[in-house]
């Protein structure tokens, strides 16, 4: 049987063996010029097919509070993203079907913005239990077009308080390319910290360009954006805000600011605005609610001023605090620069010293100092306290104010200026301006920022900008805290007076300038601006009520409108700050709650003298309150005391000199002034 | 006398080293599947179970008696042809050709088992009488036999199963005695029909020729899966990634590198069917396969020397056939791999996931060590 083969055959056998082995040579040699002789040519190009960058979407960064609680914070949300030019119509009829189920809205706008090309992001942020019904749809479609629609991460900003400092924090917006960007506050002048960066990473991917793993960790932090924590202590900025905005509501008030300032650093602890916004839903708020009234909105101080006016007159030397000064009965024709100053009508005096002119706020004697500096000298002090430039605080939207240099004052000037009327000013500023007296006459720039961290909890340095400068000596910034003390303690600004503390504080009441109408138009900003303790000043506080209009249960002095926001704010700062009581001015002071309702009761403008903290026991006759009496009334009542009447004015009294409760003891004269209660006057 | 004929002796005198190929390239093909597959496949396990199947089967084949295959043989191959006639009716689709029957847990294809049979059938026809096909009607009565299961596979169609008939029946036809004259002529009108049957392609049949002729214009579509084939088997260099250490890893220049496969990244398409091979070349490199293809090669070896000594012409031209099975599914699935050959989507014997197809190999390998069991039976001394 071999035979066969052997002889007809063999050669055939041979020949396809030998085809056999031609096979298996060309194949072998085959596999050697492959993977030995162009291997590292094959091995790179499959490198390079299995990675792919990831770009990472940057978590934001936080916005913290001082001592470290959340203001502002990033979540990871899902954004349904539609390549447009792949989907039929079929699909994306579908696609603008399960949108409108899912999140409601109008199907032929998700149409329109189905049709063109290029990705487009079709619902942004969306809440995670839409993301899993949206996952739902997705996973329902074919192959081909679930590659077309999918859900990217993207990081959405919450802010946990709601209206918590929104105006120092500010919102944001996404920007062209979809990132959230800081528009106002924080987030936009600290947005090149808080957004972090586009960072990528190469993971391994497979064919249809899914990553095979995770994104390393290290690629994560490096592109997550820093944390920012505020100098703002979020319970004392609670605490400003709730009564500032009480009060600007019981006043029917447009506005107002307070601003809270640690002297020793400038740290600004509170930044209250209102009115104000809910962060989370910036965009149902009017413009006007997003401003941030204490660093956009500077007004006319007004006696607030005298502040500055009083620290250069002592600087300069040009006057001393127990200078007796002939003050013309309250009413002064200014003969340097032509111009009738008065007194309020309630502090008219023929003559005081200088503590006691600053304690009820003299007009006449503020300008008579003013004119003794000189209108230059005096400029360049309130310059030099900050006034007529930005602090420079690291927020966005600061305005300056005004104040003309000392060689463009004309006429009137002269005299209004140094008394607030004229020069403009915002909280923050004049909360630097007296953060500077309580600094022993160092002016600092007020910081808002007190530290940036990395993701991984790292300090980050960064520019602190921080400006220091010497406004007046250090005595000087002494004899100035002593005067304010005495403000709160004898003069206007009692509401302001915290029992247990040394309080030093200054009333203003400014006519309110329309820039538009370019004149007064009747309504009034009430200011107060005060330190505590005096002793060892840890707490400067600015309260601004801006557009306050006259009318039936409205206050608009700054001593009852702003000084009871300034005395709920500070005392409650200190006690946050954990600044202890003087338990010998406690003593002192044991009929405050007697004082505090008495006060309250008055419209009167000034209230009790520190004189009637005299024991009752010791008090002679006291002065009546004469408010809203007539003339004939008043005649009547004070016909028992032997005291000359001076009366100004017609209609019904609306103020007096010496205060009601002041003893009559040795009093010679007594002032009332009346009001015409239709009239409409300054 | 039995149908199956369990003698000692034959198994006995069972060729050892043909098994032992068998079985050595059956594990490589386990390992290269395991390797660059995700976890959630379970192909490893299932070619395991194949394995399994495939050993016993090959018992089966080894203790056929070889008389009652030669009865058999005809019956076995009109049952096919029965089942591949079935299949245009009732069949299972995959990949464009229905080519299965879908029986619950496993899908069978008769076009494997087809390959044998004919063999058989022909090595039957040859050896009716001597010298049988030096006249062109019993050549072209063979041709026939040949050509209807061919015809039928065609129409699945399944290009490439309908193409491995065609070396096969060659190589019989050389080794049955057909003149080289007949097979010349026929040789030509086989080529008037290849040309005819070129027109009545279906496009992605056409396409795979096409993307062979003209390689490298269309890296995204048509030539994809060549280009991406050809990319792992290169990246595996000498000793592939699977023996790669941890050092060598980090070391490498060309890192950044993937701790995953390409089959299961998806780069490499059906890297545990069509292209093992170069899936093997990415986990095993060169050595891997060239160890691949010389187990081929011996195992070939071992065959041709079987047939050389078969009892009879018609083992001889069993044997010879059920080689050249082997061999051609061989080479055409290499020169697919390495990108010598179009691709042909034809399995590698013993190394491609798929049961028939271990089956089928199983059992033209346990013919061919049938007779070699018996040659040594009946000869114990070598010739």
């Amino acid at each position: 049987m071999i035979g066969l083969l052997r002889n007809t055959h063999h050669r055939r056998i041979l020949v396809l063996a030998f085809a056999g082995l031609v096979g298996f040579g060309l194949v072998s040699l085959r596999l050697v010029h492959l993977t030995l002789a162009q291997a590292a040519r094959f091995r790179e190009r499959a490198a390079g097919q299995h990675v792919m960058r990831v770009t990472l979407t940057p978590q934001r960064g936080d916005i913290r509070d001082r001592n470290g609680r959340a203001l502002a914070v990033s979540v990871l949300r899902e954004t349904l993203t539609v390549r447009r030019e792949a989907i039929g119509d079929n699909l994306r009829r579908r696609i603008a079907a399960a949108c409108v189920e899912i999140f409601g809205g109008d199907r032929d706008r998700y149409l329109a913005r189905l049709t063109g090309r290029g990705y487009v992001p079709l619902v942004r942020r969306m809440e995670p239990e839409q993301a899993d019904r949206v996952r739902e749809f997705i996973e329902g479609l074919d192959r081909t077009a679930r590659g077309l629609v999918y859900l990217e991460p993207e990081t959405k900003r919450l802010y946990p308080n709601d209206t918590l400092a929104a105006a120092v924090i500010g919102f944001t917006e996404p920007d062209e390319t979809g990132e959230n960007a800081g528009r106002t506050g924080i987030e936009a002048a600290w947005n090149s910290h808080l957004r972090g960066r586009r960072a990528s990473d190469e993971v391994f991917r497979n064919n249809a360009q899914q990553a095979m793993e995770p994104v390393a960790p290290e690629a994560l932090i490096a592109s997550a954006g820093h944390v920012v924590q505020l100098t703002i202590d979020g319970a004392i900025q609670s605490i400003a805000e709730e009564s500032l905005a009480d009060m600007v509501l019981a006043n029917r008030a447009e506005w107002g600011a307070a601003v809270v300032i640690d002297p020793r650093n400038g740290e600004v602890l509170a930044m209250a605005s209102y009115p104000t916004h809910n962060l989370n839903s910036h965009a149902d708020y009017p413009e006007a609610n997003k401003h941030n009234y204490a660093t956009w909105y500077p007004v006319d101080p007004g006696s607030l001023m005298k502040v500055f006016t009083f620290a250069a007159a002592l600087e300069e030397q040009v006057t001393t605090e127990d200078e007796v000064i002939d003050l013309h009965g309250g009413v002064w024709y200014n003969p340097i620069h032509p111009h009738l100053v008065q007194d309020d009508r309630g502090h008219r005096m023929a003559s005081a010293d200088v503590r006691q002119g600053f304690a009820v706020s003299s007009n006449v004697m503020t300008v008579m100092l003013a004119e003794r500096v000189g209108a230059a000298r005096l400029a360049r002090h309130f310059a030099a306290f900050g006034i007529g430039q930005r602090t420079g605080i690291d927020l966005p939207g600061e305005r300056s104010g005004t104040l003309r240099p000392g060689e463009r004052w004309r006429g009137a000037d002269h005299s209004t200026i140094c008394r607030g009327q004229g020069v403009t000013m915002t909280a923050l500023q004049a909360a630097a301006g007296l953060a500077a007296i309580a600094n022993r006459g160092v002016w600092l720039r007020p910081q808002i920022v007190l530290r940036i961290e990395d993701a991984t909890g790292q300090e980050i340095s960064f520019e602190r900008n921080p400006a220091r400068r010497r406004v007046i000596s250090s005595l000087t910034a002494q004899r100035m805290l002593s005067l304010l003390e005495e403000a709160v303690l004898e003069g206007t600004g009692d509401l302001a007076a915290i029992p247990g503390y040394r309080v030093g504080g200054k009333t203003g009441t400014a006519d309110r300038w329309d820039e538009q109408a370019g004149g007064y138009d009747g309504s009034y900003n009430a200011t107060f601006g005060g330190v505590a303790p005096i002793d060892d000043p840890r707490v400067v506080c600015v309260v601004m009520v801006g557009n306050l209009r006259r009318g039936r249960g409205v206050n608009f002095y700054g001593g009852d409108v702003a000084a009871p926001v300034f005395r709920t704010i500070v005392e409650n700062s200190l006690r946050i700050l954990g600044v202890p009581p003087n338990q010998t001015e406690i003593a002192q002071s044991p009929s405050e709650v007697v004082i505090s309702e008495a006060s309250a009761a008055q419209p009167a403008p000034g209230g009790a003298s520190a004189l009637a903290n005299l024991p009752p026991d010791r008090m002679g006759p006291v002065m009546p309150d004469l408010a809203g009496l007539t003339m004939r009334e008043v005649t009547s009542r004070l016909a028992t005391f032997n005291v000359s009447l001076c009366f100004q004015g017609t209609g019904c009294a609306v103020s007096q000199a010496p205060m009601p409760g002041a003893p009559m003891q040795g009093v010679p004269r007594v002032f009332v002034f009346f009001e015409d209660p239709q009239a409409h006057g300054g | 006398m039995a149908l199956l004929h369990f003698d000692r002796d034959v198994f006995r005198h069972l060729h050892w080293g043909l098994l032992s190929c068998a079985l050595g390239l059956s594990l490589i093909g386990i390992a290269a599947i395991a390797s660059s597959e995700s976890p959630a496949e379970h192909h490893a396990l299932r070619q395991s179970v194949w394995v399994a199947a495939g050993l016993i089967a090959f018992v089966f084949a080894v203790a056929v008696d070889p008389p009652w295959l030669r009865w058999l043989a005809p019956a076995i191959y009109l049952l096919l042809l029965t089942s591949l006639a079935g299949l245009l009716v009732a069949g299972h689709s995959a990949k464009g050709a229905t080519s299965w029957y879908d029986l619950g847990p496993a899908r069978i294809q008769p076009s494997e088992f087809m390959k044998i049979a004919v063999v058989l059938l022909l090595a039957n026809l040859a050896t009716r009488r001597p010298n049988a096909w030096e006249r062109l009607v019993p050549l072209l009565v063979a041709l026939a036999v040949a050509g209807l299961p061919v015809a039928v596979i065609f129409l699945q169609p399944d290009l490439g199963t309908a193409a491995v008939f065609v070396p096969v029946v060659l190589v019989i036809l050389l080794l049955g005695g057909a003149r080289l004259a007949h097979l010349f002529a026929l040789g030509l009108a086989g080529l008037a029909l290849l040309a005819v049957l070129y027109q009545s392609l279906a496009p992605y049949q056409r396409d795979r020729i096409q993307s062979f002729l003209s390689p490298g214009e269309d890296a995204r579509g048509r030539d994809y899966n060549i280009i991406q084939a050809r990319i792992s088997l290169g990246s595996g260099q000498l000793w592939g990634r699977a023996f790669q250490s941890d050092d060598e890893y980090e070391e490498d220049p060309l890192a950044p590198e993937t701790p995953f496969s390409r089959g299961r990244l998806d780069f490499l398409p059906e890297a545990h069917t069509d292209f093992i091979f170069n899936a093997l070349g990415e986990q095993f490199g060169f050595a891997g396969c060239a160890a691949v293809i010389a187990l081929y090669g011996v195992m070939a070896g071992f065959a041709v020397v079987i047939a050389v000594q078969a009892p009879t012409l018609q083992w001889a031209l069993v044997v010879a056939g059920l080689l050249a099975i082997l061999m051609t599914h061989v080479f055409l699935n290499l020169g697919m791999a390495l990108r010598l050959l179009p691709v042909t989507g034809l399995p590698l014997p013993f190394l491609s996931y798929g049961g028939s197809a271990m089956l089928a190999n199983y059992i033209a390998l346990g013919l061919i060590a049938n007779v070699a069991a018996r040659r040594t039976v009946a000869q114990p001394s070598r010739i």
